[in-house]
């Protein structure tokens, strides 16, 4: 053993971000697993996860298998002003008493621990629907949450809207039946005998069919009418008077000062569904136009008895065969032309409920039952044009922005590759002729919106696109980020507390902050390569709301399950494997919980079980035998250190760490050593217990009093216990590597240690200034 | 209230660290203010401590109750409690339950026997209320809301009768601390009136309260 005068100190060197690289710095790592960065920056295992509702019973209980894979989704949101706390979660689930897993969409109710069927094929179902088990590469179900409910869509299957108290399909994908127009129609009135002098049958125009106007069929005034008033539709021109031809008397004593023409008129109308969250249907088609023919009451035929309104010709009409809406439809607004002949309009205008506009309306008839509408709304009350809206499409992307539900690629055609808008605050309903947008020039499939503050990010696979409201605040525009980064699917996108989006493309790990796209996964470049391509369209990530931290889990290698977890923390990467989640996502209130989908290990007081699948709270854990997830087993493997001087051979002779204590008495890291560029084998191996010398221990839980007193050899008293803090300590290791190039130090330890840093010291070949060979003769 | 899960459990044998500690105890006493290491009393743990966290029944469940159920007791007036003609609402005994709550429904049940004295010709009326930190929250009121003073005006019960009263309710619980309680309001019979009226006996049976966790 040479003086420590020729030994070279490097460090400490404190590892806290991997790197593939074959040139990286001794502070870079090959591996950092299932270890989290605490707030003093050290690094400590992983923590849980821990069931969010426990399947498995401890002891005699047994155990209660409730979830099965496949799972395709999870979502946390609150509702109803946050008291409607909202948690859903796609895949089969058994509940406690039922004898067969159902697939579907569940959601939690807390309150006594189960869970309810909200969507699927079974009976119990709030809302009937067969959906596509997740068994091929698909998105997954995707949820957009809104002020006042959760946009729920299958992959595949229509879209539905859950307020928390009610499901239903999101606004109409089919159209109203026409309604029926019933108006007046001319007939013959039987005056008198024509052979003694009468006029027998003649036409009286406007008297016959749906006929209530205040002349009644025989011409005389309707007097039951008048007690109502006039009607009100019917365009009457007082300037029109008519002649009685041959008799050269034009008026004489018939005038009518108050005379005038009905002209012919003609209305249509069309009918819409409203549902209990404001959608509107598309309109039906037209109804069958309602005629009233020319009528007057100026002609000296008429018998009249004096002056007589010519508004009492006006006509009331009526439409029938409305129809009625499916479920969830709450009203109808009935829309109707204008005098289409005498008004030259041809829009149709929403028929108010009242004789003013109230704001307690909101459809023409507030019922989803009635039949008929008799309709006495003048023209010149139709003020409100008709919302024409398109059908909803069946779309597989959602997101909320800029005030309005973006939905994407949708049906099978070329809406694969569109983005569309619904109305501002109405999430289902799709107006005819709103904003619309192909992206990509190249025709690709949307495969990712996600919102950003002040737009939308839109993706394809090999593009990416911001969305945003155009310059004169009318519409909207699309801007191209990139022609070669896409991503890769819908769940795979998150944005970190900073601002900073972070997404998968199939060429990496990219973020944009509102100014530029980069790519971080430089450093991990050979990781992504081993990602699973196939199935990355189901990758799932989400940012841990108490770390900042985003998570991205994905299939790595053979896996079709997100079997990987790579942990980017805004400045580099880790990477975990407590839990196979196949989805995630992050609790929207205070508890700041991130919620893994999926399955792991566990250790119930009945013996360890693995591969479980359930919902599990990542970084949370129960005591020892309450249905605990195993203890993780971390790793922080260096990178090959003296890298950066490989060339020149050296014997490292000893590793100091920096650890602190943790876990009992009895807990253990191991040591490997490696060298020279090969991971095996492995050179040197042994264990270190964690915790300090004997001199000092700790104070435990269940073996120590607080109340107690010590002996303390600094103050030379009795001192009484206190809460102390964990003692950060070294512990040395000595490795003796000898005249190697580089090597290489893994700590792995099972449960709970934590890691501060690291410090070695190696002799350089000329120590003792012998001119020491490198070793080999090849050089 | 949503779950809540701890960050830490305390493990035997594991440093008996106070940061740990709070992380295990946090998710709790962010509601309820008022536990952390440093409320803790260490001198109070003497032969040390092990904390189990039980999901089922330690934090999906927030169940208080008071239960006083006794079927000997069930309209045995020698159990009860007097309570005479009040102005205003007056607490039942045996009722009041505290807790903490981030904000949520409670599902209140509530089973209050009460009875007339046999010497009493007709049946006081009685009012029955949750109150929440001494208030009287008034939608959940049961009973004969008849508050017409006038003697034979008003509704009154057979004398010596014996009732028992259910409230079955639900009401938002604010954040924060929190104290519910029943209280009864008696109404006078009408012979009594204006003399002090009639003592109406009175017992709470059961008492609970169910936050609808989420």
């Amino acid at each position: 053993m040479s003086f420590d005068h020729w030994r070279r100190q490097e460090g400490p060197v404190a590892q806290r971000h991997q790197s593939d690289s074959l040139f990286a710095s001794d502070t870079d790592a090959a591996k950092i697993e299932n270890m989290v960065l605490t707030a003093e920056g050290s690094l400590r295992t992983v923590v849980g996860p821990l069931e969010y509702d426990p399947t498995l019973r401890d002891g005699t209980s047994g155990a209660i298998t409730n979830y099965k894979t496949p799972f395709d989704g999870v979502c946390h949101c609150l509702l109803g002003g946050g008291q409607r706390d909202v948690l859903l979660v796609v895949g089969h689930i058994k509940t406690a008493g039922a004898s067969a897993f159902i697939y579907g969409v569940w959601e939690h109710q807390g309150w006594d621990g189960t869970w309810r069927l909200l969507i699927g094929d079974d009976a119990s179902a709030s809302y009937r629907m067969s959906l596509i088990k997740a068994v091929a590469p698909q998105f997954q179900t995707q949820f957009t949450v809104t002020p006042n409910g959760v946009v729920i869509t299958p992959q595949e299957r229509r879209s539905l809207f859950y307020d928390g108290y009610t499901v239903g399909e999101l606004g109409y994908a089919q159209r109203p039946g026409p309604p029926t127009g019933l108006g007046p129609k001319s007939g013959l009135s039987h005056d008198s005998d024509a052979s003694s002098g009468g006029e027998g049958f003649v036409d009286i125009p406007n008297s016959r069919g749906y006929s209530h106007s205040a002349v009644s069929a025989d011409g005389t005034i309707n007097t039951d009418a008048l007690t109502w008033g006039n009607n009100r539709l019917g365009f009457v021109s007082p300037m029109s008077f008519g002649s009685q031809e041959g008799t050269g008397t034009v008026f004489g004593e018939k005038t009518n000062s108050m005379g005038g023409v009905l002209e012919p008129g003609e209305w249509r109308a069309r009918v819409q569904w409203i549902d209990r969250w404001g959608n509107l249907s598309p309109l039906s088609n037209r109804s069958n136009p309602v005629n009233c023919a020319r009528q007057e009451n100026v002609t000296a035929s008429r018998d009249k008895e004096g002056n007589e309104d010519a508004n009492r010709m006006k006509i009331a009409i009526a439409w029938t065969d409305l129809a009625t809406g499916p479920d969830g439809t709450v009203g109808r607004i009935l829309s109707r032309t204008k005098d289409q002949i005498n008004s030259g309009i041809p829009d149709y205008f929403e028929i108010p409920a009242y004789a003013t506009e109230a704001s307690t309306t909101f459809a023409t008839i507030e019922d989803n039952r009635c039949k008929a509408y008799p309709d006495n709304i003048p023209d010149t009350w139709l003020i409100l044009k008709t919302t024409e809206v398109d059908p909803v499409p069946t779309f597989r992307l959602s997101a909320l922005a800029l005030g309005r539900m973006w939905v994407a690629n949708y049906g099978d055609g070329v809406g694969m590759g569109a983005i569309r808008a619904s109305m501002p605050g109405r999430w289902g309903t799709f107006e005819k002729n709103g904003p619309e947008i192909y992206p990509d020039t190249q025709g690709s499939n949307v495969t990712a919106l996600h919102t950003i503050p002040g737009g939308l990010l839109a993706f394809t696979a090999q593009s990416c696109f911001i969305i945003t409201t155009s310059e004169n605040g009318e519409g909207f525009r699309a801007a191209t980020l990139s022609s070669a980064i896409g991503c890769v699917g819908p769940n795979a996108i998150a944005t970190m507390p900073g601002g900073k989006t972070v997404w998968l493309s199939r060429n990496g790990v990219f973020t944009w902050d509102g100014k530029e796209l980069a790519e971080i996964s430089g450093p991990i470049r050979r990781r992504i390569k081993r990602l699973n391509g196939a199935w990355l369209v189901r990758a799932s990530a989400a940012v841990a709301a108490e770390t900042g931290e985003f998570r991205l889990w994905a299939a790595e290698d053979g896996s079709t399950t997100n079997n990987i977890c790579l942990v980017y923390d805004g400045v580099g990467w880790r990477e975990r494997t407590d839990v196979t989640a196949h989805s995630v996502c992050t609790t929207r209130d205070a508890r700041q919980l991130m919620l893994a989908l999926g399955t792991a290990s566990a250790s119930t007081s009945s013996g360890p079980v693995s591969d479980h699948p359930s919902l599990w709270v990542t970084d949370r854990e129960a005591s020892t035998g309450k249905r605990t997830k195993a203890e993780n087993t971390a790793v922080l493997e260096s990178h090959w250190l003296r890298s950066n001087r490989s060339n020149r051979k050296a014997s490292p002779h000893e590793v100091t760490v920096w650890l602190r204590e943790a876990g009992d008495g009895d807990s253990e890291i191991t040591i490997d050593v490696m060298r020279d560029w090969r991971n095996t084998p492995k050179i040197h191996t042994e264990t270190r217990k964690m915790r300090f010398l004997s001199e000092d221990p700790p104070l435990r839980w269940d073996n120590a009093k607080l109340a107690g007193t010590e002996y303390n050899k600094y103050t030379r008293k009795q001192e009484t216990h206190t809460w102390r803090e964990r003692r950060a300590y070294w512990t040395k290791i000595n490795i003796v590597v000898p005249s190697c190039e580089v090597f290489k130090i893994r700590l792995t330890g099972v449960g709970d240690w934590e890691y501060v840093a690291m410090e070695y010291s190696e002799l350089d070949r000329n120590a003792g200034k012998v001119k020491a060979g490198h070793g080999r003769s090849d050089r | 209230m949503s779950w809540r899960f701890p960050k830490r459990v305390p493990r035997e044998g594991h440093p008996l660290s106070p940061e740990d500690l709070a992380e295990g105890l946090r998710p709790f006493y962010e509601l309820s203010g008022d536990i952390n290491e440093h409320n803790i009393n260490a001198a109070s743990i003497v032969s040390g401590l092990t904390v189990g966290v039980d999901t089922d029944n330690d934090i999906a469940y927030r169940i208080k109750e008071v239960n006083n159920y006794d079927a000997s007791a069930l309209f045995e007036q020698s159990n009860h409690t007097k309570y005479p003609v009040t102005a205003g609402w007056a607490e039942i005994a045996d009722t009041e339950i505290e807790f903490s709550t981030a904000g949520a429904p409670f599902l209140i049940f509530a089973a209050i026997d009460y009875g007339m004295n046999p010497t009493g010709s007709t049946m006081a009326q009685a009012q029955f209320v949750v109150m929440l930190n001494g208030s009287p929250h008034i939608e959940s009121g049961v009973g004969c809301f008849d508050v017409n003073a006038l003697s034979g005006a008003h509704e009154t019960g057979v004398g010596s009768g014996q009732s028992r009263c259910c409230i079955d309710a639900v009401i938002f619980v604010p954040p924060g601390k929190h104290r519910l309680s029943l209280a009864v309001g008696v109404r006078p019979s009408p012979p009594l009136e204006d003399t002090g009226g009639p003592a109406l006996n009175i017992r709470n049976s059961q008492f609970v309260c169910v936050e609808l966790a989420r």
